[in-house]
């Protein structure tokens, strides 16, 4: 039984999003409602308010999926749903959803962990070779996962501070660069130099580890010195900068790792997946040593529940099932999420 | 008329069945930890008690709120997606509105949701119909404005005690102080837009007050 036709829902943060996948490998529909635009006031996610747009959008959204995917509720074979991590009351309201749906038309559930979700994103670009190395990176996550088989996954290195996502949004915030910063510093950084030589943090000798915070003040530090001294810092140089000491350490540990694990693949996911300054920087050190690079479209890079979908095929034909008492996990382990 | 009854907008959780207005199932618990774990199983259980399958549930009502934002989301989620998938008419009762139905009384009846700091969600209902509308509001204030002569209060009556007392008050008894599923079956009319349909928090999420205020100012 690998053939599958599974219903995905994704609402763990600023996203409502149902996706139909056929067989872990096509996306019938992956629509995505973002609230990006109700946030941007803010200058940031509002736990609250997202919780309450998921409420308004959710069966919008579900009854867009099947109309786009052609399908009918007594088609799908399961419903899955983002269990964790991720802000509480969104995911509650993804889970109350999935529960009414694979109640109503007495359908397995499945509870899937949001970064096994981003991991997956890759299936559908190129197919899963173990062992493979992933290098997590987004808002919440900068972390280094090994996975030998579908659903096990080691995380052998992660950041001991920020994320490297947020401390882009922290330096897009010194900069007034508007939210989200992420994108933005990306655009200015390709348009600059590094000429503030930012430091490297690569920690203890051999460690996967990343730290951030170190690198972030220093942005701050840089930014702050000039205006005292009634100086004006070069925003592009100092995005350029900045963004080079992050991708720098990035890939050269995501290489590190792939070597001495005898990794098949290396494999990028996240919402900085779509940060256009890693990708090239990724796909040069691939192609020097000769190892192959998968990331998602930038479509798929941000959250989704068409990756949901792929993750909970693979937990399905495993035979992982959930009940109706599942709950959301804000702090949802990713090693021991996915096992059945 | 097959009909399934949620209220989660509280600590306590209730689910309930009727059929042809009459109660087939019920179940309450007054003081819920869970609600997004148990509300599921509950209306589970109570479905294979009486031996329905989801596709025979013809009408689903729920209460919308005010009272725990969490609380509110699981079941309007949950009633609004049924509603949905099994295309059948949804009904949203205001859970003051509930709570006011509980006693059987000829008194107009003031329902309280203690919101802390002296502040409360306030219905107030006779015979079922709304004297004012729902509000977030403090109590004292509240009281001052509206009440006339006596009325019934039921809900969280013990954090207002001190404000009560001087009104001419009667408190509704233990059982009858907090509505229950089973008592939205009297709540049968104005099915809503089962995409459109939403909480009512009578609040704003905080940082969207924040901001409006900043706008205000300038
Ligand atoms: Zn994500």
């Amino acid at each position: 039984m690998n053939t599958s036709l599974i219903l995905s829902i994704e609402s763990s943060c600023d996203e409502t999003s149902v996706a139909l996948v056929k067989d872990g490998k096509t996306l019938l529909s992956n629509v995505v409602s973002s609230q990006i635009e109700s946030h941007k006031r803010f200058g940031g996610v509002v736990p609250e308010v997202a919780s309450r747009h998921h409420v308004e959008r959710i069966t919008y959204v579900i009854d867009d999926a099947l109309s786009e995917a052609g399908v009918t509720m007594e088609d799908v074979d399961a419903v899955a749903v983002t269990q964790g991590p991720g802000l509480v009351g969104a995911l509650l309201v993804g889970i109350s959803a999935a529960k009414a749906l694979a109640f109503a038309h007495q359908k397995p559930l499945i509870g899937v962990h949001h970064i096994a979700g981003h991991i997956y994103a890759n299936e559908l670009v190129e197919q899963m070779q173990f062992p493979l190395v992933c290098l997590v990176v987004s808002g919440g996550h900068t972390e280094l996962i090994y996975m030998p088989e579908h659903g096990v996954f080691e995380v052998i290195g992660e950041t001991r501070d920020d994320a490297a996502g947020e401390a882009y949004d922290k330096v897009a915030r010194t900069l007034s660069l508007p939210y989200p910063g992420g994108p933005a510093i990306d655009r200015l950084a390709a348009t600059g130099e590094d000429t503030y030589n930012f430091p490297r943090v690569r920690l203890e000798p051999g460690s996967f580890d990343f730290s951030f915070s170190g690198l972030k003040s220093s942005v701050i530090n840089a930014v702050h010195n000039a205006e005292q001294r009634g100086e004006t810092v070069i925003p592009e140089n100092l995005a350029a900068s900045f963004q080079a000491s992050v991708i720098e350490v990035l890939v050269e540990k995501a290489i590190r790792a792939v070597k001495e694990k005898g990794a098949k693949q290396l494999l990028v996911a996240g919402g900085v997946a779509a940060n256009r300054g890693l990708r090239a920087a990724l796909q040069e050190a691939a192609t020097a040593e000769g190892i192959q690079l998968v990331i998602p479209p930038l479509d798929l890079c941000g959250d989704n529940a068409g990756m949901i979908g792929v993750a909970a095929h693979h937990a399905y034909v495993r035979g992982k099932r959930d009940t109706l008492a599942m709950n959301a996990v804000p702090g949802l382990s990713l090693e021991e999420s996915m096992t059945v | 008329m097959k009909q399934l009854m949620i209220d989660t907008a509280t600590t306590r959780l209730s689910v309930a069945l009727s059929e042809a207005g009459e109660i087939q199932a019920e179940a309450t618990v007054m003081v819920s930890k869970n609600h997004a774990v148990t509300l599921m199983p509950m209306i589970e259980q109570l479905m294979a008690a009486v031996k329905w399958t989801p596709n025979m549930l013809e009408r689903i009502v729920v209460t919308t709120g005010p009272g725990s934002y969490t609380g509110i989301r699981i079941g309007v989620t949950t009633a609004k997606t049924l509603a949905y998938t099994l295309n059948l008419p949804l009904i949203g009762v205001s859970a003051l509105k509930l709570m006011a139905a509980a006693p059987n009384t000829d008194l107009p009846v003031v329902s309280l949701i203690d919101a802390r700091r002296g502040n409360a969600y306030i219905g107030y209902y006779q015979h079922n119909q709304a004297l004012t509308h729902d509000q977030h509001a403090p109590v004292a204030d509240w009281l001052r404005l509206n009440s006339q002569g006596r009325f019934l209060v039921v809900g969280d009556i013990e954090p207002f005690r001190d404000v009560l007392k001087d009104y001419e008050y009667v408190e509704a008894p233990a059982a009858h102080r907090y509505g229950r599923a089973s008592d939205l079956v009297v709540f049968s009319d104005e099915t809503s837009d089962v995409h459109a349909f939403e909480p009512e928090y009578l609040r704003l999420a905080e940082a969207e007050a924040k901001w409006l205020e900043g706008q205000n100012n300038g």
